[in-house]
């Protein structure tokens, strides 16, 4: 027997046990957990409206025989009719949808960067400095103005802003800088605190040698909300009489992060001497992949920048550096910021469940991290649960589909897709559709060149599928780039997605079974759990084992006809994480 | 027919003249099927429609149309107390077979609550005949037909099977029917032994119930110490057994304890543990694996999450077995530090609905008086619109928040019943002395009948 009960959200006390009342109840669950669940109640209008008033409050309870919840989810929609009404509910997915989320979590784009003015610090004056943000931060006096700290300094600067009202702030940063200016120019990183912006922090400053100078800074800061590079001359005001260009600062490898959670803070175990290919030892190369970002430190002036070739274990990696730089001894840091698509999920349930008690646990053990560093993260006036959806769409290193959602005792899950449940059903009227329409079997990429003129790959085509459908069908796949290596692999993707076109098949069942044969009360099937159907032959056909043997997207269940309908899972195709990576700025990791 | 205020007597059960005589060989009872549906809130079975014709008469036309009105006012009554849920009494139908040496007209019928019209018409369950108006010169009505829906099952003689002893908790009680009844009915079950100055609130428990010997087993889980499970004693917590098997993770992979030795049970079944996380920061996933004749499978992982270091009841979850005569536990840490204890499991057979997990909220007793109080899980087929749980004292009821299949229901002769909860640093509900809570189970089975008895 099960039981259907409607539950105050506020107190958790039970309002009322409508098992025996309600009719034509269904409930479902979906990629989100549980969804939709819905039943009318025959009542009088004093009761009706009693639920209709408490709208939002309520949470719908399915318990079966062992009290354990086979559905939880909030009223969200309650339809009084004239002898009853109608009451609908959603899983509490749906409460990542109550509120828009901003916050910035990582940003490496030169592009977001934007001139410093007078009208927000009195103390630079934009007019006299030539700016650049076109793949690096660059800053550079003009010739012939006056510079100087006369009156004010009249500094030229860069800034960054966190989004308006982000709910995070920045708190570390990291870059290569190259600088040249004559005696007396300081360079400097400032840092700002909240609206109006006040001065909050020299974060890193160099004083001019005269000369080239280069280095690389990775820092940890107060939270700021504002970073600003700067450049003045630091004594009387004169006419700066070098070249425009001739005196500069430029940034480049830049990256600010508003968490640190999972940043690679490690030590150097062995004296390495620098050089192309060397191999680091340090205390461990967790969260290190290939192509992220580090910071050696030496010293306050001596520190550099390098990017990590290859992982080789737990306690080496493998970079290249300037051999002129000079040995790296034990003890010396080596930093980098990494950030994880668990560590967002985690804030998007803190806020969530801060916005709204009850409607989400703040539990945060069931997020698993993909372990991809997500180098431009930040969103304005999103959904949680759109993020959510954009965050599992990156999938992981491993090329696993990962999936979100939320179901026992409100605790919202991220993971990668595993094997849930897996039951045999045997089905007698099967709807399969199939259409050519979603069969590519050749592909040909359309990229640019260095000139950005349109350059077409040869068409590849999979000879296995052409034979197998008797027909070729091509498709040109764009792609935005210039690299021919990168339109070749997305070429490939492609090409894999499409030579097999999927099927669509709906199942009603009326029985489910495990593994030892025992039948199950087909409430227990859920979406995400593995469907067998075990009276369709595995050499029915090339692909039926995309029918054969599929995972739930989808699983309605029907009380009054005591019915299972199933939705087959539609994979999200390859290329479209690919492209979703690649959008993110993922790098893969060579180890988690 | 009758509502306890207006009575329709088609029959006295004697042979006597009624007002309202049914018309001969135009009605038989029908029997009732299992509801397709699987909801609770009732009996299994599902509701039947009643064909009845029968005359209205009597010695003035007058009387004939009160006796008329009396009539669709008690279908009238019916469908308010069902559809619009109205505080009024049900109303119900009673029949005795003649010949039956189970039932009688006089104190045991079988009844059934009258649900109203059958069918989607927005019309009374009585329909008139078109020579209705003849009833001014006759006094009588030939052949009304009252179409209605009743409960599917009719309503006998209760049981009671008066307390058992009192157990401390949890212990599996049983009581005996005075004779088997081999209909699924419903039963009423009572805990009693919580008092309202020792036991001020009832803390959040299970009530478990059963209708044969294993349907519920409970395993002492220190019994599967073995590597990094081991047994330790823990009287101070009132341990079950006095001591509890504790999980020392050395890393973060799945550790399997030995088995748990269990009588042979097949199907589904559901497994409650008493756990209690050590760790402020370290989770656990905790599972039982059922096995038996070679096939092993498991309830899905359990989060065992940091929100408390206290003792807790948690459903692990349903597994489902052919044949199983062994549980083992296994956890994953989610870092290599904490410790995990578990000191008992209940392992419930769900093999049919006789047998059910009732989880509830606690509730203080200050509310239903000084003195005794009792744990009530009552559904009366013949008075109650849903199933209730309360819990009962000397100044009244307190209803209960409760999640689980309500009402509950029995066969055969005996009933089984386990009810547990913990309370703050004891693993088993205790009094405020403290000492571990000894309670006892009483038991009203309502037997259900589907036809002529």
């Amino acid at each position: 027997m099960i039981q259907y009960a409607l539950y105050i959200r506020v107190s958790g006390a039970l309002l009322a046990d409508y098992s025996g009342r309600v009719r034509g109840l269904t409930f479902a669950s979906n990629n989100r957990g549980f969804a939709e669940c819905k039943g009318f109640i025959p009542m009088g209008l004093t009761e009706a409206f009693s639920l209709y008033s408490a709208i939002g409050g309520l949470r719908v309870q399915i318990a079966d025989t062992s009290s354990g919840a086979v559905y939880d989810g909030r009223i969200e929609d309650v339809a009084i009719s004239g002898d009853g009404v109608t009451l609908t509910a959603m899983g509490y997915a749906r409460s990542l949808s109550d509120a828009p989320y901003t916050a910035l979590w990582s940003s490496t784009r030169v592009s977001e960067w934007r001139t410093y003015l007078s009208s927000d610090d009195v103390g630079f004056s934009e007019g006299r400095y030539e700016f650049d943000t076109n793949n690096r931060l660059s800053i550079s006096p003009r010739k012939g103005e006056t510079l100087g700290s006369t009156g004010s300094v009249k500094e030229g600067g860069l800034a960054f802003d966190r989004a308006s009202l982000s709910s995070r702030q920045i708190i570390g940063v990291s870059f290569d800088f190259q600088t040249s200016a004559p005696l007396n120019w300081v360079t400097r990183l400032i840092a700002y605190t909240t609206n109006p912006y006040a001065f909050s922090a020299v974060v890193w400053s160099l004083a001019s040698s005269g000369g080239l100078r280069n280095g690389a800074v990775h820092v940890v800061i107060t939270a700021c909300d504002r970073l600003v590079f700067g450049m003045f001359y630091n004594v009387a005001d004169a006419v700066f009489a070098g070249e425009t260009g001739s005196a500069y600062l430029q940034i480049t490898n830049l990256r600010v992060v508003t968490a640190t959670a999972n940043r690679v803070n490690t030590t150097i175990t062995a004296n390495v001497a620098s050089s192309i290919g060397m191999t680091v030892a340090v205390v461990s190369t967790a969260r290190m992949y290939p192509g992220l970002r580090l910071v050696f430190t030496q010293s306050a002036t001596a520190n550099r920048g390098c990017t990590v070739v290859s992982v080789t274990d737990a306690t080496h990696f493998v970079t290249d550096m300037d051999p002129s730089v000079g040995t790296w001894l034990i003890g010396n840091t080596v930093q980098g910021f990494v950030i994880y698509a668990d560590e967002i999920a985690d804030d998007l349930i803190t806020v969530t469940s801060a916005l709204n008690s009850g409607q989400l646990s703040s539990s945060l053990s069931l997020t698993d991290s993909p372990a991809l560093d997500l180098l431009n993260e930040s969103y304005a006036d999103m959904l949680p649960c759109d993020i959510m959806d954009y965050l599992i769409r990156l999938g992981d290193a491993s090329g696993n589909q990962w999936e979100w959602g939320v179901k026992d005792a409100q605790r919202l899950y991220m993971r990668a897709q595993n094997a849930q449940r897996t039951w045999y059903i045997d089905v007698s009227d099967l709807d399969i559709q199939r259409t050519l329409d979603q069969l590519t079997n050749s592909v040909y990429a359309v990229y640019s060149d260095a000139n950005n003129r349109a350059v077409r790959s040869a068409a590849t085509a999979d000879s296995g599928s052409i034979a197998r459908y008797g027909l070729t069908r091509r498709k040109a796949l764009a792609v935005q780039t210039t690299s021919a290596a990168q339109a070749a692999y997305q070429q490939a993707t492609a090409l894999a997605d499409g030579r097999e076109p999927r099927p669509r098949a709906g199942v009603v069942v009326r029985q489910v079974f495990d593994a030892g044969g025992s039948r199950w009360p087909l409430w227990y099937v859920q979406a995400g759990d593995t469907m067998v159907i075990r009276n369709l032959s595995p050499s029915l056909g090339v692909a039926i084992d995309r029918v054969r043997v599929f995972r739930l997207t989808r699983a309605e269940y029907r009380f009054d006809d005591d019915t299972l309908t199933l939705e087959p899972e539609t994979p999200i195709a390859r290329l479209d994480v690919l492209l979703a990576q690649l959008a993110a700025g993922v790098a893969r990791p060579a180890r988690g | 027919m009758t509502d306890g205020t207006d009575t329709v007597t088609f029959a006295d059960g004697v042979g006597g003249v009624t007002n309202f005589p049914p018309v001969r060989g135009q009605w038989g009872p029908s029997i009732a099927g299992i509801r397709t549906s699987p909801l609770g809130g009732r009996g299994p079975y599902a509701d039947v429609a009643e064909d009845l014709s029968c005359n209205i008469r009597n010695t003035t036309a007058s009387l004939v149309y009160a006796n008329l009105d009396t009539l669709t006012r008690l279908l009238d009554k019916a469908e308010r107390w069902w559809l619009r849920n109205e505080n009024i009494a049900p109303v119900l139908l009673k029949y005795a077979p003649q010949g039956s040496t189970i039932h009688d007209h006089v104190t045991t019928p079988m009844r059934a609550i009258v649900l109203g019209r059958v069918g989607s018409s927005e019309l009374n369950g009585v329909d008139l005949p078109s020579d209705v108006n003849d009833a001014g010169m006759l006094f009588e009505i030939y052949g009304v037909k009252i179409a209605c829906l009743r409960r599917g099952a009719w309503t006998g003689q209760n049981d009671t099977t008066g307390a058992s002893a009192t157990a401390a908790n949890p212990t599996v009680m049983t009581r005996a029917f005075s004779a088997t009844h081999p209909i699924v009915s419903p039963v009423d079950i009572t805990i009693a032994g919580f008092n309202g100055t020792t036991t001020p609130t009832i803390q959040a428990g299970y009530l478990v119930v059963g209708s044969q010997v294993n349907d519920i087993q409970i395993l002492e889980a220190e019994a599967g110490a073995s590597g990094v499970f081991t047994s330790v004693a823990d009287a101070a917590g009132n341990a079950r057994g006095g001591s509890v098997l504790r999980f020392t993770p050395a890393g973060v992979a799945a550790v399997t304890s030995a088995a748990l030795s269990l009588t042979l049970i097949g199907g589904q079944c559901a497994v409650i543990a008493a756990v209690r996380n050590n760790s402020a920061t370290t989770s656990f996933l905790l599972q039982a694996n059922m096995s038996g004749f070679g096939l092993v499978t498991s309830t899905p992982p359990y989060l065992i999450d940091t929100s408390t270091t206290a003792p807790r009841l948690v459903l692990l979850g349903v597994a489902g077995s052919n044949a199983a005569n062994a549980v083992t536990l296994q956890a994953t840490a989610s870092a290599a530090s904490g410790t995990l204890d578990i000191d008992y499991i209940i392992v419930v057979n769900l093999r049919d609905e006789t047998v059910a997990i009732l989880a509830h909220d606690a509730v203080s007793l200050a509310g239903v008086g000084a003195g005794a109080a009792s744990l009530a899980f009552d559904f009366n087929p013949l008075s109650d619109q849903g199933p209730r749980v309360f819990v009962s004292g000397s100044s009244g009821n307190v209803p209960l928040t409760y999640r689980g299949p309500m009402p509950l229901l029995t066969s055969g002769i005996n009933l089984y019943a386990l009810w547990t909860a913990p309370n703050g640093a004891s693993w088993r509900f205790t009094t405020t002395a403290p000492a571990v809570l000894s309670v006892s189970l009483n038991a009203t089975r309502y037997r259900s009948f589907l036809s002529p008895q």
